[in-house]
């Protein structure tokens, strides 16, 4: 209790300034307040988390030229993977974990990135030719960021009014619509099936990649050789949007308009009752949660070089809710382990098989995959079960006043988690 | 917090500076890294394969896995090998025919450093990614089904194919129908970048030469109910229907289309391409297959002067015929390997896996020609087989043949 | 006019599908307010027992690996004939055939609830749909692993012989869609009487309606539950299988978008609403062949997707529900 007394105070006497004036400006929704309560719960940081932090991120930066340089490539493309899961994966803590509502079709929002990015850029590149080529990435990234945003809000507009479930299967059918328009080339955007971007087309190179290509090298010996090959490259410029998108969300989360989501996430109506404006606050989480989408959407389409409507299955959408279900709703070191463990340990073991295994490798590799998605299933029932809050759980961010708390009258709420340890699950 | 920021910029400084160190250090070390371990008299060099193995359209991808095997197996016991002192070993890339795939399976065959080549892969969408990979290191790639036209006007010097282009096998197909007396077709796609592709080269030809399409239709992936397309046709009642599209319905569905239509009485033939020319096909649309028409690239192999050879030592090794696009991997891994052995025999073993050796590689692979499985194997200008054939099958009795009314180029 | 006809029956053949898997969404959510994602798996999973039990009666084959490793097995032997050529042989088989796939999907859908459902029973609805998304993807898997990826469902041999019925002009239909939609009617009326007759679908009643007080008239919420659970996915085995009888195959993840189509049904009739879910079902078989009919198929299941969105948007309570208010 003492170790969190502290911070609670603080946050529920924000709450209760947020509840009085009501509205928030739309500059400190996006950033949060940074000023202020960058790291308010950071107040009882122990120097030694801060040391581990720092360990963490010194051992993420120094891991690809290890890989590179020993020649386990496979290894470091399947960690881009990754981190443009958890990038992924935060934007939809945002709409799950923070405001509470169930998204079934994140890929929509991942695809409208990607192929926004694409689409733009080509055209960009002429507009700004050869010299300035590095500045296409950023650009579209961004772009596609605000794109994918826009979409968010536009789903957000019909979808407010309704209920939890309802709204999941909402989002799975839009996840779906968006998959399926792709594939049949509107407007002759897309392209359809053949994919972006097409015939003689080639994405222009990513800032400073040419360069670092041509004269990053180091070679220790004979079995030591490092470059700085596009899948390094890609490695640290998603690692990078990663850790800004972290200090992103954290900040949001801490801010006036985190803590109306919270309320919201705890009973929607007592929130609207105290003053927290609910539709606002729903709006803004499919929003931002949509940014991050169209940001890791961009770097996928980029990584890969180019894009086709493949990627973007239900299933895969699936995997990223199963991400932050299971690492930890609202949580974010959650999200971070929940993708590590989903998506990183079935390519650790396929990268194992396939290079310490040789034939029998290709067998095991399939394998994995099929185990992956029973195991990922399984382990969503059994959470769901056993351990609602996920591996990690979020830190309650009001102090409940009479014990338990929370209602277990579960008909009436559409809250996935409780702040409070779950009471009466049996009751 | 502020400490936190700090940390990052640290360990972002450090980084920059291990960045700044290795650029210096770059330049005595560039050439360090390429020497092979040659352990004594022989030198093994690996022939990358990339293809769907264990998931996706694995009956394109396991065949042509164990042919480009059964092409290093007889390359290393071959006098070549034995004189030279090389040796070849395949490493597997399985790219689960998921394009999102591609870096990760192209940048581990990369990460082999005696890499001279690679096999693959079979899905257009695949190859186009995993090519930029290829094609930034310089080493040779040779696709044995990709049969995306666009794939060789990419600008990429290393990319070659043994198979024909959807661009050509389109045209052929309409030649043949228009050959066998049809003049109206129902077009049919089934949501493939495959089948896309060939339905568009198709429907060029065909309205080129004065055919005329009743209906343009496209079924969705993973779908099973074609009642509505059925009566469409039936309403239409064309000669053919042609189906650009591949047989299994985790990639397309034409054994299941084939089915529908003839169930639901419509009596003209399916005509597709060599997505549906698969014995898989038969056995999954059942009797309702017999009469369908489907082009394929190459001739029937057992035709070829090369040909029985293949088959008798394909069934041997593996025990089971060789099928799909088995042959064109084998040729493919075959050009690398007697690229590898002229750069060998000119420039020594030791250039062999260096960039200039792959470089030389690729040039030879795009002047070289050899007689191959399929037929003389050689590439113009743009990559592609210089020496394309197209044949016409149908299905008799249960089985593939040639199409008797179709002469063959 | 013709054409209008046969996507007609093309439609009403799919929509008596879509509207038995309709009915298991709209009974469970009736009585638990869950929406039973994992139902679509009971539908996949009825197909492949079908496939299973179908073979072992009229495959020469596979009874013979079958007798090989389980002796006492071989009397399906001299059956094998029986079944699949004479016209009693194959109604014999066709009835064991939907008996079996009903009877063990009904017990696998009891001990989903048992053991995925009920320890939710009390949390956050929102719980129990992440339990059914994890329960569905497990079971698809499971599947994929055990079995196999597809299957090719044989085709008996007396309905292979079976010629097309004509009705007018070139309209005909097969006799395997005359198959399911007479049999999905005979199951819809039978389940409508159930419910409004007996005193098991009575109890059922109540306990939509108010689970606390149907426990306290006497009435087991449990067992009320469970048979719900079992009915349920019977419904979805017999639609399953009859696509795999229709389709020549069954797949480890054909129920996704059936599934979602005849989620769509039920939510288009009011969902909880037995009668609406039936017609929801036809009404959305029939806009789908229409739709790909005068449209493109390509667009169809945006087409389905749409009018879900749009029903719950403006219309949450379907044709044939009320609207309701949520309780706060």
């Amino acid at each position: 209790m003492t170790n969190t007394k502290n911070t609670s105070n603080n946050t529920t006497a924000a709450y209760e300034d947020q509840a009085v004036k009501g509205k928030a400006s739309s500059a400190e929704a996006i950033f949060g307040n940074i000023a202020k309560p960058m790291f308010s719960r950071g107040g009882n940081k122990s120097p030694l988390k801060t040391a581990l932090t720092a360990l963490l991120l010194v051992f993420l930066f120094a891991l690809p030229i290890y890989l590179q340089g020993m020649g386990e490539a496979l290894l470091l493309a399947a960690l881009v993977g990754i981190g443009l899961y958890v990038i992924l994966a935060l934007g939809l803590n945002i709409v799950v974990g923070y405001a509470g509502m169930l998204d079934f079709g994140r890929m929509a929002f991942y695809a409208v990135g990607t192929y926004a990015a694409i689409i733009l850029a080509i055209p960009l590149a002429n507009l700004l030719g050869d010299s300035l080529e590095g500045l296409v990435f950023p650009l579209v990234m961004v772009a596609a960021g605000l794109i994918a945003a826009f979409v968010g809000w536009l789903l957000s507009l019909p979808v407010m009014r309704l209920r939890g479930d309802y709204l999941a299967i909402v989002t799975l059918g839009f996840g779906e619509i968006v998959r399926i328009t792709i594939q049949n080339n509107p407007f002759g955007l897309t392209n359809g099936l053949l994919g972006l971007p097409d015939r003689g087309n080639v994405l222009a190179s990513p800032p400073f990649f040419d360069w670092l290509r041509d004269n990053v090298y180091w070679a220790l010996g004979n079995d030591f050789f490092f470059t700085m090959t596009r899948n390094v490259y890609w490695y640290y410029m998603v690692l990078i949007m990663l850790i800004v998108a972290i200090i992103v969300v954290r900040n949001q989360d801490n801010s006036r308009l985190g803590r109306s989501w919270a309320a919201m996430r705890e009973d929607e109506v007592a929130a609207s009752a105290m003053g927290v404006n609910v539709t606002k606050a729903k709006t803004w989480a499919f929003v931002l949660g949509a940014f991050w989408g169209g940001i890791a959407g961009a770097c996928f389409g980029f990584f890969l070089g180019g894009i086709s409507p493949e990627p973007f299955s239900f299933l895969n959408s699936v995997i990223v809710l199963a991400i932050v279900v299971i690492g930890g709703m609202g949580s974010i070191p959650g999200v971070l382990v929940g993708g590590v463990l989903i998506m990183g340990f079935p390519e650790l073991v396929r990268w194992f098989a396939m290079n310490h295994l040789g034939q029998a490798g290709g067998d095991i590799q399939s394998m994995v995959a099929n185990f992956r998605n029973l195991f990922l299933g399984l382990l969503m029932v059994v959470m769901m079960a056993v351990r609602t809050e996920g591996i990690i759980p979020m830190k309650p961010k009001f102090h409940k006043l009479f014990g338990k708390g929370k209602s277990d009258k579960g008909d009436h709420t559409d809250a996935v988690v409780g702040a409070a340890p779950k009471g009466g699950a049996g009751s | 917090m502020k400490r936190k920021l700090r940390f990052i910029l640290a360990a972002m400084a450090a980084l920059a500076l291990t960045f700044a160190l290795v650029a210096c250090d770059g330049d005595n070390g560039g050439s360090n890294g390429d020497t092979n371990g040659d352990n004594g008299d022989t030198t093994t060099f690996a022939i990358g394969f990339g293809g769907p193995i264990s998931q996706g359209a694995v009956s394109f991808g396991q065949g042509a896995l164990n042919a480009t095997r059964l092409a290093v197996d007889q390359a290393n016991a071959s006098d070549e090998a034995r004189d030279l002192g090389i040796q070849f070993r395949v490493v597997e890339g399985d790219d689960q025919s998921d394009p999102s795939l591609a870096p990760q399976v192209a940048g581990a065959l990369i990460s082999e450093r005696d890499l001279v080549g690679v096999v693959g892969h079979f899905n257009s969408g695949v190859t186009d990614p995993a090519g930029l990979v290829y094609n930034e290191h310089g080493v040779v790639q040779i696709s044995y089904g990709s049969t995306r036209p666009d794939l060789t006007h990419m600008g990429r010097e290393n990319f070659f194919r043994t198979c024909a282009t959807d661009a050509l096998q389109g045209p052929t197909a309409a030649d043949s129908a228009w050959e066998l007396g049809f003049r109206t077709a129902v077009l049919i796609d089934d949501s493939s970048p495959y089948g896309e592709g060939l339905a568009a080269a198709f429907k060029e030809q065909w309205e080129e030469i004065g055919g005329e399409i009743l209906l343009e239709e496209r079924t969705a992936q993973q779908e099973s109910d074609f009642a509505p397309v059925v009566t469409r046709v039936n309403a239409a009642d064309p000669d053919f229907v042609f189906f650009a599209g591949t047989y299994d319905s985790s990639s397309g569905a034409g054994a299941l289309f084939a089915r529908q239509l003839k169930d639901g009485g419509v009596e003209a033939p399916m005509m597709g391409g060599d997505g549906i020319q698969v014995d898989g096909f038969i056995t999954e649309a059942g009797p309702q297959s017999e009469g369908t028409i489907a082009t394929k690239p190459g001739m029937p192999i057992e035709d070829m002067p090369e040909g029985a050879a293949f088959i008798s030592d394909f069934e041997a090794e593996f025990g089971e015929a060789p099928g799909g696009f088995d042959a064109f991997a084998f040729d493919a891994a075959n050009a690398i390997i007697n690229a590898v052995f002229e750069v060998a025999e000119t420039d020594g073993v030791d250039s062999v896996a260096t960039p200039a050796g792959r470089r030389a590689i690729i040039e030879v692979v795009a002047g070289n020609e050899f007689p191959g499985v399929t037929g003389p194997v050689s590439f113009d200008e743009n990559g592609d087989s210089a020496n394309p054939i197209v044949s016409t099958f149908l299905v008799y009795d249960g089985e593939w043949i040639i199409h008797p009314d179709v002469p063959t180029p | 006019m013709e054409f209008f006809v046969q996507l007609l029956i093309d439609g009403l053949t799919l929509g008596g599908m879509y509207a038995l898997i309709a009915l298991g969404f709209t009974l469970v959510y009736g009585i638990l307010l869950m929406i039973n994602f994992a139902h679509a798996e009971m539908f996949m999973t009825g197909g492949f027992i079908g496939y299973g039990v179908l073979n072992l009666l009229g495959s020469e084959s596979t009874i013979a690996t079958v007798s090989d490793t389980l002796p006492f097995m071989s009397f399906l032997q001299s059956t094998q004939p029986f079944f699949t050529t004479t016209a009693v042989g194959f109604i014999l088989m066709m009835l064991l055939t939907f008996g079996i796939s009903a009877v063990l999907t009904g017990l696998l859908g009891i001990t989903i609830e048992r053991f995925a459902y009920r320890p939710l029973r009390n949390s956050p609805r929102l719980c129990a749909l992440i339990s059914a998304l994890g329960m569905s993807l497990f079971l698809q898997n499971f599947v994929l692993l055990a079995v196999g990826h597809r299957m090719v469902f044989p085709t008996p041999e007396f309905l292979a012989n079976l010629d097309a019925v004509p009705l007018f002009g070139a309209i005909r239909i097969a006799p395997i869609d005359l198959i399911i939609f007479i049999t999905c009617l005979v199951l819809l009326f039978t389940l409508d009487r159930f419910v409004s007759k007996t005193k098991l679908g009575k109890a059922m009643r109540a306990t939509s309606q108010d689970k606390d007080a149907a426990g306290l008239m006497g009435i087991n919420i449990n067992s009320v539950i469970a048979l719900t659970f079992f009915i349920g996915p019977a419904l979805g085995a017999v639609a399953g299988t009859f696509f795999g009888l229709k389709y020549g195959v069954v797949t480890f993840n054909m129920g996704l978008f059936p599934g979602i189509k005849a989620f769509t049904a039920a939510v288009l009739g009011g969902i909880g609403n037995l009668r609406g879910a039936m017609l929801g079902g036809f009404l959305i078989g029939v806009l789908e062949a229409l739709a790909s009919g005068y449209i493109s198929i390509a667009y169809r299941d945006v087409i389905t997707f749409a009018i879900l969105i749009l029903i719950l948007i403006f219309r949450p309570g379907g044709l044939l529900g009320e609207s309701v208010v949520e309780k706060v």
